[in-house]
């Protein structure tokens, strides 16, 4: 994925002003940045939210102009977002959810539904490696979930859909130590030479456990400094703002 | 403008008295019609007829009872079906309440039983008791009736499924007694199921006594040009329990009454509603639930999903009196509105007469979240499949509170077909 010059606004107010980025297959990439800095409207941007407006610049995605595609047609193509604040959905089974969405994924490419049996199966599969009680399958869609589990729940979906690019919007927030490692363990095994992570985070807690080539600062709407994992240390350390200064 | 029934012209002089030949039954019927034409007609004046315009009903129900067309059901009946185990199957159709073979001795009807004191006697109370013009007309025209007795300690497994049926313009009045006896269980299954734009104007009193548990559904599921109204009084004993879930397709006019009175302790009281009109139909769906007594409880979720050019009502009334201590209740209405002209009229109404309760209420409308229509979207399901996933889940959620397996079942799969 290639990000040009991107400038969106939400209601009429410049969030992201100028951004340039570039993701190479296999490539893990971390964007850091303080509150208000875009993080989440360049997620949301990437996802397609409507509410995003784009005021100029370009996205390509697997050689695709990104804007022509639809929520859905993004998704179909191996984009996936994990959200900060997951969706609850009463009503609708998890499994059913995830049913449909696969089988989504399934009829764009022209293939036929998974049978009722493997889908299962890689269900417990996925639930098992990411520490998820059975139970929560046949809950709403994140119906009464605690802030842990619905974040959990983000990556059940993320391996079941087996993304391209996967951007994780803060799903370190709120999670406790042990469930970070295994929502650490469920990312690492998805990496692949053909798969890449854009991963969003306030702190470099889930860094520690998932290395990222790069790692980037946000601050009002741009990039301000990259480098390796060794700049997560630096800013944990100390803090945003003798970035933001210079 | 006339206000009261104007019952002195041809139309209704006679009508009704003579589609039975009982003395007794003929006595109350004039009874009745002098009643009813001492009685004002509803308009939208009456603050209960607010937003539903019973003209066009009336006109029609009045129309229809000059004429008395029979349909084709009563001559070959292919759709009754044999009773099983689990299922008994009871229509009613051209007046009279039919089935195949023998009815268990707690049901039995009008024209077909021996002991008419009974019928007489409830009857009679009945007609003192409820004084509404709708009931009256019920009355009126009622040419057979169903009652349904359980003997005390008597707990049925089978669904007594009631089958309102016509295809032809009729006016339809079933009548119905439900009295289930000290330590009774049943579960009853009613289906509105008009194909003809008919009046149904039904009206059952039910009667649940100390420790009986009553498990009652319905379907309305006319033809559009129909019209529906309903009065469903219920009175329930100590530690009695009624579960009611209803779903409401809506017709031209559907108006459905329910009156529930907890009158002993402990006695409590689980409604769960879906209505679901399309076009330009109409659901009114008006509830009085009276606390008479402590320690019960009542609890009402009605959803609306209303589409098109389609408009509901909810009046929902929860009255606590004073000596009704320690009562819980909670009243809830939720309405999905799928269009800019679908309309939905809601007012939740609590009547409290001491402190010592729990009681909640609320009301929401507005249309799909579209929140949630990214999340799906994000997952790649296509806009629509994730509206209809969207209406699906709102709905499935009343749904899954239903506890018998097989009734649930029923439900989940009508829900599939009404959203093809």
């Amino acid at each position: 994925m290639s990000i040009n010059n991107l400038k969106v606004s939400i209601a009429e107010k410049i969030i992201i002003n100028g951004l340039n980025l570039t993701i190479n297959h296999g490539e893990v990439h971390a964007i850091m940045g303080p509150n208000g800095s875009g993080k989440s409207t360049l997620a949301k941007t990437l996802a397609g939210h409507p509410e995003c407006e784009i005021q100029s610049g370009s996205i390509s995605y697997l050689g695709k102009d990104l804007f022509d595609l639809s929520v859905e047609e993004r998704a179909n193509e191996g984009i996936f977002m994990g959200f900060q604040y997951p969706i609850e959905i009463p009503g609708l089974s998890n499994t059913a959810f995830l049913k449909a969405a696969l089988n989504a994924k399934k009829k764009s490419q022209g293939d036929e539904e998974i049978t009722a049996v493997d889908f299962l199966k890689e269900l417990k599969h996925n639930a098992e490696v990411i520490g998820m009680d059975q139970a929560f399958l046949n809950r709403g869609v994140n119906e009464g979930f605690s802030g842990g589990e619905k974040k959990r729940n983000e990556i059940l979906q993320m391996m079941m859909l087996k993304p391209i690019l996967s951007i994780l919007d803060e799903t370190d927030s709120g999670l406790d130590i042990d469930a970070m490692k295994t929502v650490a363990n469920g990312l690492n095994s998805m990496r692949r030479k053909d798969s890449s992570f854009l991963l969003i985070t306030h702190y470099d807690r889930l860094l520690g456990y998932i290395k990222p080539d790069f790692v980037h600062v946000l601050s009002k709407g741009q990039i301000i400094q990259s480098g390796d994992s060794t700049l997560a240390n630096q800013l944990e350390e100390k803090g945003y703002e003798w970035l933001v200064k210079t | 403008m006339n206000t009261h029934f104007d019952l002195n012209g041809s139309q209704l002089k006679d009508y009704g008295l003579d589609l039975i030949d009982v003395d007794w039954l003929k006595q109350l019927k004039k009874e009745t019609l002098a009643r009813l034409k001492t009685q004002s007609i509803p308009s939208k004046k009456d603050e209960e007829w607010r937003y539903t315009n019973i003209k066009p009903l009336i006109q029609k129900c009045f129309e229809l009872a000059a004429k008395n067309s029979i349909s084709n059901l009563k001559k070959d009946k292919p759709f009754i079906q044999k009773h099983s185990d689990n299922n008994i199957f009871i229509y009613y159709a051209d007046g009279h309440f039919c089935f195949m073979g023998n009815l268990p001795s707690y049901i039995k009807t009008l024209r077909t039983s021996e002991d008419q004191m009974i019928f007489q006697t409830l009857l009679n109370y009945d007609v003192e008791k409820i004084h509404t013009p709708f009931a009256d007309l019920n009355t009126l025209m009622l040419s057979d009736v169903l009652m349904i007795e359980t003997l005390k300690n008597q707990k049925i497994d089978a669904t007594i499924h009631i089958i309102i049926c016509s295809d032809v313009e009729q006016n339809i009045n079933p009548r119905l007694l439900v009295r289930l006896r000290e330590n009774s269980s049943i579960r009853i299954f009613e289906h509105y199921l008009t194909s003809n734009s008919c009046v149904i104007n039904s009206l059952t009193d039910i009667n649940c006594e100390k420790n009986s548990q009553l498990d009652y559904y319905k379907i309305i599921d006319e033809q559009e040009q129909g019209y529906h109204l309903s009065l469903s009084n219920i009175r329930l004993a100590r530690n009695s329990y009624l579960n009611l879930f209803s779903w409401d397709c809506g017709a031209n006019i559907s108006r459905n009454n329910i009156n529930i009175d907890l009158v002993e302790k402990n006695a409590s009281v689980n409604l769960n509603a879906l209505f679901f009109p399309t076009g330009k139909l109409h659901v009114d769906n008006q509830l009085k639930i009276k606390h008479l007594a402590e320690k019960c409880e009542s609890s009402l979720d009605y959803r609306g999903i209303l589409q098109d050019q389609s408009t509901g009502v909810f009046g929902g009334e929860v009255y606590v009196a004073q000596e009704a201590r320690d009562t819980q209740s909670d009243m809830k209405n939720r309405n999905l509105l799928l269009s800019d002209d679908a309309r939905i009229n809601t007012k939740p109404v609590l009547e409290i007469y001491n402190e010592d309760v729990q009681c909640s209420h609320s009301a929401t409308s507005g249309c799909l979240d579209n929140d949630k229509l990214f999340y799906l979207q994000s997952r790649g399901i296509e806009e629509t499949d994730a509206m209809n996933i969207l209406i699906r889940s709102f709905a499935s959620e009343i749904i899954e509170k239903i506890k018998n397996s097989q009734m649930k079942r029923t439900f989940q799969e009508y829900l599939v077909q009404k959203l093809q």
